[in-house]
């Protein structure tokens, strides 16, 4: 019974976690074009993968950066697997550190968020210019890599909150 | 046997890269062509993205208002002006338009856009802050096909780069591998027109040797675009670069046409 309950848990969140997913890559695409600060748009996507990897660990982290980063790629039509490749190292990468370095202390999901933001876009920076594309790298950096990590340690904490409620839902109900 | 136990997420890691880096190699420049499953999925998604569209501008409109209140009754004094001016000037534009028909016809020169352009709301924009794009709400179902010119009133905005039933993605002009020849509108002197990527700005480089280019300069596309009509406004040179000797010629232009906050196009078939 317990069993049972425990699979069911586990796949509701896995659905509920995928369902994040798309609902960030629709925001992406409508409303933060809009919401833009210093010409940037947040990256929820990144956002989400670098908290699940510090509050679940290595493996989901970089599958849901993998999904995630393949999802984004997609939705934009060209260098299909470049996002999913630099979400999936990050990903997995924050849950690989998590253990190591985390605690009670409120700065680690809006550093972890920070710094994450940074290497996943410079990944992705290189990994496109790595295929051809032709992205100016310094001034790719001080333009997006950097205005944008600091835009996504906004949503560093509710989405943390968010998925640390959501890790210890099934066990409260259980 | 054993060391392949010990080691398989180590092998499926590799496996998956290795996949990934071939779908990127491939997928490298964006994809014109759509299977059917993908056209299902993009007409599927694209009334979620339209209802988004209408939520965002109506909550951006909201919000606009709420800013702009103590600016409203000037603004509103202002464009009561501005309409009385545009009516004016569309009415010799119209006159214009009759004159230049009846002279082409005189000639015997087909007039250039015998179609009617389609009319199309942009649902989505792009999710990445690397490369820009925008999805429309028209499709096969307005008969649009890839290679359509899209432009707006104000100028020039890309081409339709692939379609599904209900919806078509737009490669824009700032895109880095979009390219069209222009005309500088001053000296008629030929220039092509490369995107920057992001950046909201366009690159000029001359075709021919000589090309007399100024900051303000306003660039129409030419004939030989390939892709728009004759005379639909670029943008204005914003800068001009003889390189370190005087030797090479480049300028960036501004683009007439938001493309950051448009929405809504015409597609010229």
């Amino acid at each position: 019974m317990i069993v049972k309950k425990t699979v069911g848990s586990n796949l509701v969140r896995k659905l509920a976690i995928l369902a994040v997913l798309v609902a960030a890559i629709l925001l992406q695409s409508s409303l933060f074009p809009f919401w833009m600060w210093m010409g940037v748009k947040p990256d929820l996507v990144t956002v989400i993968v670098i908290i699940v990897g510090l509050v679940y660990g290595l493996v989901p982290g970089s599958t849901i950066g993998f999904f995630g980063g393949l999802l984004l790629d997609y939705s934009l039509g060209r260098l299909i697997g470049a996002g999913a490749v630099s979400k999936m190292l990050v990903g997995g990468l924050a849950g690989w550190v998590s253990p190591r370095i985390f605690g009670d202390r409120m700065i680690v999901p809006p550093l972890a968020v920070l710094v994450g933001s940074w290497l996943e876009q410079t990944l992705y920076m290189l990994i496109a210019n790595a295929f051809g594309s032709s992205l100016p790298l310094a001034k790719g950096f001080w333009m997006i890599v950097l205005p944008l990590g600091l835009f996504n340690v906004v949503f560093s904490f509710p989405i943390y909150y968010a998925f640390t409620a959501l890790k210890k839902a099934p066990r409260e109900g259980g | 046997m054993r060391w392949l136990t010990e080691r398989w997420p180590i092998l499926v890691g590799a496996f998956v890269v290795f996949i990934l880096i071939a779908l990127i190699y491939i997928t490298a420049d964006g994809r014109q062509e759509l299977s059917p499953w993908e056209k299902t999925i993009k007409s599927g998604v694209a009334p979620i993205y339209g209802a988004l569209s209408n939520i965002t501008a109506w909550a951006n409109h909201w919000v606009a208002v709420v800013r702009n209140y103590s600016h409203l009754e000037q603004e509103n004094t202002d464009l009561r002006q501005e309409v009385e001016w545009l009516k004016r000037r569309l009415e010799a534009v119209e006159r214009l338009e009759q004159e230049n028909r009846s002279l082409r016809e005189a000639l015997g020169f087909p007039f250039p856009g015998n179609e009617q352009p389609v009319a199309a709301k942009i649902i989505a924009r792009s999710p990445s802050n690397w490369f820009d794009k925008v999805s429309i709400n028209r499709g096969e179902d307005a008969d649009l096909d890839t290679g359509d010119a899209v432009v707006t009133p104000a100028g020039v905005v890309g081409r339709v780069y692939s379609v599904a039933s209900n919806t078509a993605e737009v490669m824009l002009v700032t895109d880095d591998r979009s390219a069209f020849g222009a005309v500088v509108a001053r000296t008629g002197d030929p220039v092509i027109v490369e995107g920057s990527g992001r950046w909201s700005e366009l690159h000029l480089k001359p075709l021919v040797k000589e090309v007399d280019l100024r900051t303000g300069d306003q660039i129409i596309t030419s004939a030989m675009s390939g892709i728009f009509p004759e005379g639909l406004p670029v943008g204005t040179v914003a800068a001009v670069d003889t390189g370190q000797y005087g030797l090479s010629l480049s300028a960036i232009i501004v683009p007439h046409a938001d493309l950051a906050r448009i929405s809504q196009v015409f597609v010229i078939k």
